[in-house]
């Protein structure tokens, strides 16, 4: 029930980290830690203005999207108490998830008739190509320490062996795609800029330009909650093994991603956007070096 | 089961009489009641067969049902009927003349589907499998004009396959001395290989699969959704037929995976790229058979790794998305129907905004596209589950080939499931979506209801499908227990997939927990959409099939020809240049159109033959008498 509650929580935690960490890395104050939770409450209560061309979708979709993303968000363990649904197999269902609400968002956005919205759509749902495989692959490495398990015992008993060079290249190579595959999934720079002044140039909150209201808090939160999701396999992975504080350093990575990331916005221009395609194609490229070195390592290495 | 057949014969009756009521509801009656015998057969080990003497040089007969055909016999025997039914309102908006031709062939075309099935002697096998590629030629061409050509395209195919049959159950013949299919246990590999091109043709592997996007968007709707979704699945019967009977080289699996991959990379491409609808999902039908082939594969591979739980979930996998293909395709088919009926156009950059005048269409449009991008909720995601569950058995034992073709396949249905998801999407977008794009969309009406009966019957069976995770299974399992596969682990399977179940429910009931209290607590008020600052947008701006999947069509682009057309214009006098942009399919350009003009050409050396004078007839026919007389005389 605790790890419930994080899930709750965190995940409108890491974008006001990031902003606060921009913030001060410009010289500014920047704003509270908690602003997106002040934000989101504010939203709740409001009323929405609706497209004239909005069909059932645009009422329908962020429902959707945000108890689907919750589902999945259901099977990332938290710290050391472990997921609140597991199976054998459930990161099929996580990933597959994930896709119906970014699927169902796309729709809402091509439901507006806005060509702006459009370009947001087709750009987003053109990194799922490669996305999806990746994290396949990222899967299918994982289990070749930990055997076929659920999402939660392949991350528990996944251990990066210090003394084992296979291991920390393998979890090195974990790590990195699963940190670009963050930064494309929660629409960050390098690949989308949030906080840019031009429709044309965005991805994500090009999207959702005629959403307001409470739809556009469970926007946001579906954001925020897919963000955490990443967030957590990344900090699973990277507890050591025999850490006395699990909590602790789950939070500390997650945190510590999230300063990452923010450090990373700063010091980075958004890339050429009609390129970026190549960038997401970096996850994918980086999980078959991995899956090529664990089919390598288990036939007795060379 | 006669009973059932009678009824199916009797059809023809008042297909005769112009009758297509009667006609479907003779279908719907009729096939409940074999569905229900084939059913039979599947869950017990009752298995009819006859032995029928036929004149030589058929000889004695083998006409019986196993539980392979008998799973397939079930899926034709629901699909069927409703394709009748479908077909019966979508004629009555589409009057024409040759209907009393057309529903008779509709009844042979489903006869004969059923017929293979029982069919085990290999003439009488080929006998029937003509009068289904000649019969579904017959309903393709419903109305003559535009759809003759894609119709001679599509026999003349057909007919090649045919020719790869007989050729190959001839060499059977000649091996083995009988025509029966026991013979067709442990082939010699040479009659075996032409079997199985022949049969891909049918079922539509790459590169065989060119007449898929030529023949569906000139064939009525019915007749694509029952061709796409269940008579392709005949050529899979052949397939799997000889998969089960004979033993594999690793070498050859690769090359079967191989084929599959290309086949779901290829459909899938071209889907995204097409703008007809029926274009989009006959190459989806492509990428369809892949995946089934695909799994097929894992479970060959299993098989031959000795990882029995893959080669149990890879065999579980295909047949079930056979299963569900047949559902979702045709149901997307009949779709495609009704906005061709709304609307007069199948081009989707015409269409748009259909979601408000025809809100029951674009909910099972919906619906369709959730199961066929595998989306969890629609029944697509289920089978796609089962495969991927079994190939993930592979990570980790220990055996090459199945851990490198494991990760390949991994990444290729990822990969296809994303781009049939964008696909997909966009067909859904662009034809429901935002605002009607030219005049056409803005007059659509919904359809009468009739024609929403089928597809609700569809649509909740692919719903009821995927929510309920174990139904399918439940249904291929004693084909599998037949297959003599591993099924240890079915249970536990089964388990995860009652847990997949409990899941989705969470999510339905989240989501419709959210929706109500956004229905109760937020007033909402209408505006225009917002542009951006811009003050005029009209609907022309919208963003189009094409530019929606620009970002990966660009990245594609080694994989897909375009063929661009450029109009200049002239601004003095008022006209707009054009351009335009059309994939094409490189098959049919580079490989089909040339064979057959050469072929054309040289069947053209022949024709001063037939020259319209009697004594030239003659004096061939004297010229014919003369070499026959000089061969017999000759050969004694």
């Amino acid at each position: 029930m605790i790890s419930l509650l994080w899930i709750l929580l965190l995940p409108l935690f890491m974008p006001g980290l990031i902003s606060r960490v921009k913030a001060i890395m410009v010289g500014r104050k920047g704003q509270s830690l908690l602003q997106p939770y002040y934000h989101f409450l504010k939203l709740l209560r409001k009323d929405e203005v609706i497209s004239s061309s909005a069909s059932f979708i645009t009422r329908l979709a962020p429902s959707i999207a945000l108890s689907a993303t919750l589902c999945a968000a259901l099977f990332v363990p938290v710290g050391r108490s472990s997921s609140l649904l597991s199976f054998q197999g459930d990161f099929i269902l996580v990933l597959y998830l994930l896709a119906l609400a970014k699927g169902i968002m796309v729709l809402a956005a091509m439901d507006s008739g806005s060509s702006f919205e459009g370009m947001g759509a087709s750009r987003e749902i053109s990194f799922t190509a490669f996305l999806e495989p990746a994290f396949m692959l990222i899967m299918a490495g994982l289990i070749f320490t930990s055997g076929f398990t659920s999402l939660n015992s392949l991350l528990d008993s996944y251990i990066i062996n210090n003394h084992e060079v296979w291991s920390l290249v393998v979890g090195a190579f974990t790590i990195f795609a699963l940190f670009i595959m963050l930064l494309v999934e929660s629409a960050r720079v390098p690949f989308d800029d949030p906080n840019t002044h031009l429709e044309l140039t965005m991805i994500h909150e090009v999207m959702i330009l005629d959403y307001s209201g409470f739809s556009l808090g469970l926007i946001h939160y579906t954001a925020a909650l897919k963000m955490l999701i990443y967030a957590s396999l990344i900090a699973q992975i990277m507890i050591p093994q025999n850490a006395q504080w699990h909590m602790g350093w789950y939070l500390l990575c997650v945190l510590g991603l999230g300063l990452v990331t923010g450090i990373v916005e700063s010091m980075m221009a958004r890339f050429r956007m009609n390129r970026n395609l190549e960038l997401v194609l970096v996850p994918l490229s980086i999980s078959v070096l991995a899956i090529a070195a664990l089919i390598a390592r288990s036939l007795g290495g060379w | 089961m006669s009973i059932g057949f009678l009824i199916l014969f009797l059809a023809i009756i008042p297909a005769l009489w112009k009758r297509s009521g009667l006609f479907s509801i003779l279908w719907l009656l009729g096939s409940g009641i074999i569905a229900f015998e084939y059913l039979e057969v599947i869950y017990s080990r009752t298995v009819q067969d006859f032995l029928i003497s036929f004149p030589y040089p058929i000889g004695t007969a083998n006409i019986g049902i196993s539980k392979l055909s008998a799973f397939f016999g079930t899926v034709f025997a629901i699909g069927l009927p409703l394709g009748m039914l479908y077909g019966h309102f979508y004629l009555k908006q589409h009057p024409s003349e040759g209907i009393r031709s057309h529903l008779f062939w509709l009844g042979i075309l489903g006869l004969s589907m059923h017929g293979i099935l029982w069919m085990k002697h290999s003439l009488l096998f080929l006998m029937v499998w003509e009068l289904m590629s000649i019969s579904s030629f017959f309903c393709v061409i419903h109305d003559r004009q535009q759809s003759l050509k894609a119709g001679l395209n599509y026999i003349i195919t057909m007919q090649i396959g045919a020719a790869f049959l007989m050729v190959g159950f001839g060499l059977m013949f000649i091996l083995t001395g009988s025509f029966d299919f026991n013979g067709l246990e442990n082939m010699p590999r040479l009659p075996m290989y032409l079997l199985l091109i022949g049969f891909a043709f049918k079922a539509g592997f790459v590169p065989l699969a060119s007449w898929l996007p030529q023949a569906h968007p000139v064939a009525p709707a019915h007749v694509s959704g029952m061709m796409s979704g269940l008579m392709i699945k005949a050529g899979l019967y052949g397939i799997i037929l000889i998969l089960l009977t004979n033993a594999f080289s690793l070498w050859e699996i690769l090359v079967f995976c191989l084929l599959s991959i290309i086949s779901a990379f290829w459909g899938v491409i071209h889907a995204m790229v097409s703008t007809n609808i029926k274009k989009v999902l006959a190459y989806s039908s492509i990428e369809n058979i892949g995946i089934i082939g695909i799994g097929l594969c894992v479970g060959l591979l299993g098989k031959d790794a000795g990882i029995p739980a893959m080669a149990t979930l890879g065999f579980a996998g295909a047949f079930l998305h056979i299963f569900f293909h047949s559902m979702f395709k045709a149901l997307l088919f009949y779709l495609s129907g009704n906005v061709l009926v709304a609307s007069h156009t199948l081009e989707i950059d015409k269409l748009g905004g259909l979601a408000k005048s025809m809100p029951f269409t674009a909910v099972y449009f919906l619906v369709g596209t959730i199961a066929i991008s595998a989306l969890p909720l629609g029944n697509g995601f289920i089978s796609e589950f089962t495969i991927l569950y079994g190939i993930f058995h592979a990570m980790g034992a220990n055996d090459l080939p199945a851990m490198v073709f494991g990760a390949v396949l991994l990444s290729v249905l990822a990969f296809v499931g994303a781009l049939a998801l964008i696909a997909f999407s966009k067909l859904f977008a662009i034809i429901f979506l935002g605002e009607a794009r030219q005049e056409e969309a803005r007059n659509a009406q919904e359809c009468p209801r009739g024609m929403r009966i089928p597809q609700l019957v569809l649509g909740l069976g692919i719903l009821a499908t995927g929510g309920i995770a174990n139904l399918g299974l439940r249904f291929v399992k004693p084909i599998l227990r037949w297959m003599a596969l591993d099924m240890t682990m079915i249970r536990d399977f089964q388990t995860t997939l009652n847990q997949v179940s409990i899941v989705l429910a969470i999510v339905v009931l989240l989501s419709a927990l959210l929706y109500l209290i956004r229905r109760m607590c937020v007033r909402e008020s209408i505006s225009a959409t917002w542009g951006c600052g811009y003050q005029k947008p009209n609907p022309r701006m919208q963003y189009g099939s094409y530019a929606f999947v620009h970002p990966l069509s660009y990245f594609l682009k080694p994989f897909i020809l375009f063929s661009k057309k450029q109009k200049q214009g002239d601004m003095a006098k008022g006209i707009n240049p054009i351009n335009s942009m059309e994939a094409v399919d490189p098959i049919f350009k580079y490989i089909v159109e040339p064979v057959s003009k050469a072929m054309s050409w040289f069947f053209e050396l022949f024709s001063h033959i037939h020259n319209g004078k009697t004594n030239s007839y003659i004096a061939w026919c004297l010229g014919f008498l003369i070499l026959i007389i000089i061969w017999v005389l000759g050969v004694r």
